[in-house]
């Protein structure tokens, strides 16, 4: 998992990042429900708290870890050395709490929690459900269209949630597109009203080009050579996603 | 690409567009091996199967090919101690 999270960390949001970034801007993206857990959605500019919340990370991220206890958060690479090893590290806010404890003489109570990936295992239940649900409940209602890509559609949970949401969205008039390499499944073809079979990349030039944003380049500088301190640095201090947003975007 | 955007120039017109990304989009870019990178060819060889999403996941044939599936619940390391190896595809986002 430390193997994936900085490999993670090092990579940049590509043109479809900055597509949805810039449909944010113009007032087109009501909300991107992602399976991803990378966080290239935010490091692009999008956001999962707030008024403005438009990224709902369907099965969290592992950029961060969380307290099986208390549900403490941090940033995963502060524990890098800790994940690699395959031992979860101690929740610093449970100790500290366990220790204050013990200087005031009380029982102890409890080892305090570890922290794990805030990711949202196969059989596990999301801990913003709730907020999801309402969220959904919301985008029923308002979304005039819905665009899937990159998924092939076998997961119960995103097959459903396509389906429900196609059959509000239709009612409205709105559309349902289908945006992969490769074509939907047989059974899922009647849920879209329009198939692209096309790398989302080369969509997203197209895209940004017709919504008159600069010409998407990525810088080729990469951060592969940064060490796990210069990673926890930028963290600190906010540059790693404020630094991967496009150009335009940094006012 | 051949007619790029028939039927899909709605999309930049929505007013609450609502966009779901599965994992082996091409927007992430991040391919997992189970093997050494020596290539997709070896890839193959090792009996991994590509995912033909838009660029985006290859994974063991015996898993549903969600990168979810490679993980130890308790330990979150890569099961089956495989190697994991990480990189993207494109070049302007090669890791």
């Amino acid at each position: 998992m430390a193997d994936l999270a900085k490999a993670a960390a090092c990579a940049r949001p590509t043109a479809f990042h900055t597509l949805l970034r810039a449909l944010s801007c113009h007032g087109i993206l009501g909300r991107t429900y992602t399976q991803n857990i990378d966080d290239l959605e935010l490091k692009a500019g999008l956001t999962t708290v707030g008024e403005e919340l438009n990224c709902v990370q369907l099965h969290g991220s592992m950029m961060k870890v969380q307290c099986t206890q208390c549900g403490f958060t941090e940033h995963t690479v502060h524990h890098f050395p800790a994940l690699s090893s395959g031992k979860l590290p101690p929740c610093p806010q449970c100790e500290m709490r366990i220790e204050n404890r013990k200087s005031e003489g009380k029982r102890i109570g409890s080892n305090g929690g570890l922290l794990r990936p805030a990711i949202i295992l196969y059989g596990e239940s999301h801990p913003k459900s709730e907020d999801i649900e309402s969220i959904q409940i919301l985008d029923r209602s308002k979304a005039d269209n819905l665009l899937v890509v990159g998924t092939s559609l076998k997961t119960y949970g995103s097959v459903s949630f396509i389906k429900e949401m196609s059959r509000f969205i239709k009612k409205r008039g709105g559309g349902v597109y289908y945006l992969d390499l490769a074509s939907p499944p047989s059974k899922m073809v009647k849920f879209f009203d329009h198939v692209l079979q096309a790398d989302c990349q080369d969509f997203a030039m197209l895209a940004l080009d017709r919504l008159g944003m600069p010409k998407f380049t990525a810088s080729a500088s990469v951060d592969r050579d940064r060490t796990e301190a210069d990673f926890a640095e930028l963290v600190e201090t906010g540059r790693i996603r404020k630094d991967m947003r496009p150009s335009w975007d940094w006012a | 690409m051949q007619a790029p955007f028939e039927g899909f120039e709605c999309l930049l017109q929505s007013k609450h567009l609502v966009v779901v990304l599965g994992m082996n989009n091409g927007h992430c870019h991040i391919m997992l091996l189970l093997t050494p990178l020596k290539g997709a060819g070896a890839s193959k060889a090792a009996g991994i199967q590509p995912f033909r999403g838009s660029g985006g996941l290859l994974s063991d044939s015996s898993h549903s090919g969600n990168v979810l599936d490679l993980f130890d619940k308790d330990t979150f390391q890569v099961q089956r101690k495989l190697e994991l190896v990480l990189y993207c595809l494109s070049d302007t986002t090669s890791l």
